[in-house]
């Protein structure tokens, strides 16, 4: 056929409609829209306390398992079996990223080697302390990780140590710690790997935050504290507050 | 006196804000159910693999909660609107920052619906589509399988009525060109 009228050729696409079987009773459709009235922004507040558990390894190829020794794998690209290597699957993570074994052996040597030199740390903590936690923290997922993870989780880390500290600070009247915190805690919105990972307003959110924690507002270093489990939190819940920064930073984007 | 009082006082005026609560939450509900079998096949005709369309859903149904207040009375309006907002969690799902955990198992199985075997014609018509530019597939998609008017579709779009209508006749000359070739 080399000829059709707009009227076949519409009909054609019709009759091509991957969907057209697809049925939803209104039962389910009212559940769902049910189910999204109640869902209570739980989106939003995995931006900021739980955005490194997304980072997990989802699936990894078997040439990755076979290494087994060295927490290097020399594999990069998405985690994804069967896509391409050049693909990626978030913001999370890019091509250049190489995926580390969180089980092998020489893990710490791997941390201890992307320590960020440039970045500070709040009163008491040393940079063995941090690298250690890190450690911890990496093995505990016992999985695999883009190594821009492990940088991250040291910057996440750290701002949590400056939130802890300005909290400190400010309960005992220290003025002088409460403002270096608090310069700090602004500049972690420009730390390089929590920049990168920012897969939508999570260094807004931050900004907002120090906003208000600068001025002096310790109802939002708690908040915050809350959330990101820093130490220093009261452990009185300030969802609402929270709530309430979400709204103003993010505000209509979906 | 307070607002509670102005209102009819104490407990009354509890039950009162509740009724309008709950009086709100039916009108969103009744507004939005009917779109769900459309935004469900929207985005099965969209994503891959299927059954993702199924969180796809939820994740605009919780968009179109959460601007509620901008919510179309008009039907149509509200069609098209709600197309607007699937397209911004499409754009979402190619990032890969579409939640895996929203939606039920029924709106999964609804998804992964097989599809019934189809006529060549339909075969050919599907892959000229494909070979079209990616804004003129998205235009004949919205007119042809969402059933839009060519103006909502161009609103869906973010384009004038005018531009959608000159832009749709344009992509359906080239799509039967194409058809041809490929059926030659």
């Amino acid at each position: 056929m080399n000829t059709m009228t707009d009227a076949d050729l519409v009909a054609a696409l019709r009759a091509a409609d991957p969907a057209r079987s697809m049925i939803v009773s209104a039962a389910e459709a009212a559940r769902a829209v049910g189910r999204a009235r109640t869902d209570k922004k739980a989106r939003r507040w995995l931006l900021v306390s739980t955005g490194i558990a997304a980072l997990l390894v989802v699936g990894v190829p078997a040439g990755a398992y076979a290494s087994g020794v060295l927490a290097r794998t020399g594999w990069f690209g998405s985690p994804n079996p069967g896509d391409d290597r050049a693909s990626c699957v978030s913001t999370e993570h890019d091509c250049n990223d190489e995926w580390i074994d969180l089980g092998a052996p020489d893990l710490d040597t791997v941390v201890a080697s992307v320590y960020p030199e440039w970045m500070p740390l709040a009163p008491g903590v040393t940079r063995e302390d941090l690298t250690a936690r890190v450690v911890a923290i990496m093995t505990g997922d016992n999985a695999f990780a883009p190594e821009r993870l492990i940088r991250r989780t040291f910057e996440s880390e750290s701002y949590k140590d400056w939130l802890g500290a300005w909290i400190a600070a400010h309960e005992s009247g220290d003025v002088a710690g409460q403002d270096a915190a608090s310069r700090v805690i602004t500049e972690a919105s420009t730390w390089p790997t929590l920049v990168a990972t920012d897969g939508g307003g999570v260094t807004d959110i931050m900004r907002a935050y120090a906003t208000r924690i600068a001025a002096g507002d310790s109802e939002a270093a708690q908040g915050m504290a809350q959330f990101e489990g820093a130490p220093g939190w009261d452990g009185i819940d300030r969802s609402t507050l929270s709530a309430e920064i979400y709204d103003e930073v993010l505000g209509d984007r979906p | 006196m307070s607002a509670a009082d102005a209102v009819g006082g104490g407990t009354g005026a509890l039950d009162i804000v509740t009724e309008l609560a709950h009086a709100s939450d039916r009108a969103f509900d009744d507004a939005v159910a009917p779109l769900v079998p459309l935004l469900l096949r929207y985005f099965a005709r969209r994503v891959t693999p299927s059954e993702d369309a199924a969180d796809c859903t939820s994740e605009t149904l919780v968009a179109l909660w959460r601007h509620r207040r901008r919510l179309p009375a008009a039907e149509a309006e509200r069609r098209a609107w709600a197309y607007g907002i699937a397209r911004n969690v499409l754009a979402n799902h190619r990032r890969g920052r579409v939640r895996r955990d929203l939606a039920d198992d029924a709106l999964r199985a609804a998804a992964a619906t097989p599809t019934p075997p189809i006529p060549d014609e339909a075969f050919i018509a599907a892959e000229a589509l494909n070979l079209l530019p990616e804004r003129d597939q998205e235009l004949i998609r919205l007119v042809v399988w969402e059933e839009l008017s060519i103006a909502e579709a161009g609103r869906a779009l973010g384009i004038g009525a005018a531009t959608a209508r000159s832009r749709y006749a344009r992509a359906l000359t080239r799509l039967r060109g194409v058809y041809a070739s490929l059926d030659a």
